[in-house]
């Protein structure tokens, strides 16, 4: 030691504790590794405090990108109005002639319906909520929103943009819920690719395009098939589009999802009444407890 | 500018905010949803919290760096810990050679921070795949990488420009 006598005593004793503290927490970071693999459901907790925290500042600044975003919308709208004008009267005329369509249809399958006595499905009830917070990192892609319990959200329904899957609520706190978006890596979906009509589990694995898992036999799949949710499992409803095979590559099959991370500005929660989800994160903490 | 002595200590403490501050706001930065967003966040808050360890880390005790890790954390839906490990580490890191630093030129502080960053990258790829038991891309993380360490040089001179008008009268 350079400095003799008390001060240089002290300023050594300060270095110390200072290095024991660190250290202290270094394992405190490792201790709570472990309690969330060990308890999650204070490792959710704890998240859901943090998020319910940060949510009211999260929505704040997010407003003045969105209201910027909107305003390119609107002068990209200005400058394209003739071209979209002429767009949607094609589109409406086709519409249209679907309507008649659909309507016929709709009288087949009730009568139908009636001639079996088929039990109707209950009535899905959305809440509509904005993305607050886009959590993409290179271990996780979630999204938050801007409404939770409070609203009637729940874990485990099912999150649509437009008519497609963005992904599931996995987190939901008073004020805000955490949606696990299609490619985390947690990410697995029951789905179905139309037209073979092959059953498989829709994995995320951190990149754009999640691939197809658990193919059962050798189902023929082409670039530019539908997948839409199974109800394998009870936790969607079947049918919900979620992409179009994009490529197959060495026996991997990459789905483009319908929906983009970048352009989730609002998402609609949509409850099916299956609470399926909810189900299997009850199951999960059994997982570690088998392995041991 | 000096101020009355009524105003003093609450000004300072105001400005001694200044480390805690930048890397809370850099952690809601990130996660502001944007039109044209990365789906890869660059790790800015270990850049400040890189920074902060060499020029002050007086104001910057490891127990708050290790709240800030819980706070990414928690917010990113990341297995908690595992960024406050990471953060920790870079702080203990930097703060332990400040002496090394202070005085260096910036291509030093540079050039040790992409080989910290580079160690801490790959260390925090392995707990995730050793907590999730399923091996992860790797790409995703080359990305964050090349982003953090290219984003590095505008970060810092940003909080050098805020050190010096907030913090530097007492220095």
């Amino acid at each position: 030691m350079k400095q003799p006598g008390a001060a240089g005593h002290f300023s050594t004793f300060r270095h110390s504790i200072k290095r024991l503290a660190f250290a202290v927490l270094v394992i405190g970071a490792f201790g709570l590794m472990i309690l969330g693999k060990a308890d999650m459901m204070v490792a959710e907790r704890l998240r859901l405090v943090v998020v319910d925290a940060m949510a009211p500042i999260l929505s704040v600044l997010a407003r003045p990108v969105e209201w910027l975003d909107q305003a390119g919308d609107t002068a990209w709208n200005l400058a394209h109005l003739r071209e979209e004008n002429e767009r949607l009267r094609r589109e409406n005329a086709t519409l249209l002639r679907w309507q008649i369509v659909a309507k016929r249809l709709l009288e087949e399958n009730a009568v139908l319906g009636s001639m079996l006595n088929v039990a109707p499905d209950p009535d899905a009830t959305m809440v509509t909520a904005r993305v607050i917070a886009d959590l993409g990192s290179a271990f996780g892609h979630s999204v938050l929103l801007g409404a939770g319990s409070n609203h009637g959200i729940r874990k485990g329904q099912v999150g649509l943009v437009g008519e497609a899957l963005a992904g599931h609520i996995v987190e939901v706190s008073d004020q805000a819920s955490r949606m696990l978006l299609l490619t985390d890596i947690t990410s697995r979906i029951p789905v179905v690719v139309t037209p073979s009509n092959a059953n498989a589990i829709l994995m995320g694995d951190n990149q754009h395009m999640p691939r197809l898992g658990y193919l059962l036999g050798n189902p023929a799949i082409a670039v530019g098939d539908t997948v839409v949710t199974s109800a394998l499992g009870g936790a969607f409803p079947p049918g919900i589009p979620v992409g179009k095979v994009q490529s197959i590559q060495d026996g991997v099959i990459r789905v483009r999802p319908f929906t983009q991370q970048q352009s989730l500005d609002y998402v609609t929660v949509v409850d099916y009444g299956l609470g399926g989800l909810l189900s299997a994160d009850i199951a999960l903490p059994s997982r570690p407890a088998r392995r041991q | 500018m000096p101020q009355s002595s009524l105003w003093g200590p609450l000004d300072a403490w105001l400005r001694h905010l200044l480390p805690v501050g930048s890397i809370v706001f850099l952690i809601i930065l990130l996660a502001i949803p944007l039109p044209m967003g990365v789906d890869v966040a660059p790790m800015l808050p270990m850049v400040a919290v890189y920074y902060w360890a060499i020029y002050r880390p007086d104001l910057l005790p490891s127990w708050v760096v290790f709240l800030l890790g819980v706070l990414f954390d928690a917010l990113y839906g990341t297995p908690l810990g595992v960024n406050t490990l990471i953060f920790l580490l870079v702080y203990g890191v930097a703060a332990s050679q400040r002496r090394f630093f202070i005085g260096k030129s910036f291509l030093v502080s540079w050039w040790a921070f992409c080989l910290l960053a580079a160690a801490v990258s790959l260390l925090s790829w392995l707990i995730i795949v050793a907590i999730n038991r399923h091996i992860l891309p790797f790409w995703p993380l080359v990305i964050q990488y090349i982003l953090t360490v290219g984003l590095f040089p505008l970060l810092v001179w940003t909080l050098a420009q805020l050190q010096v008008r907030i913090l530097k009268e007492e220095d």
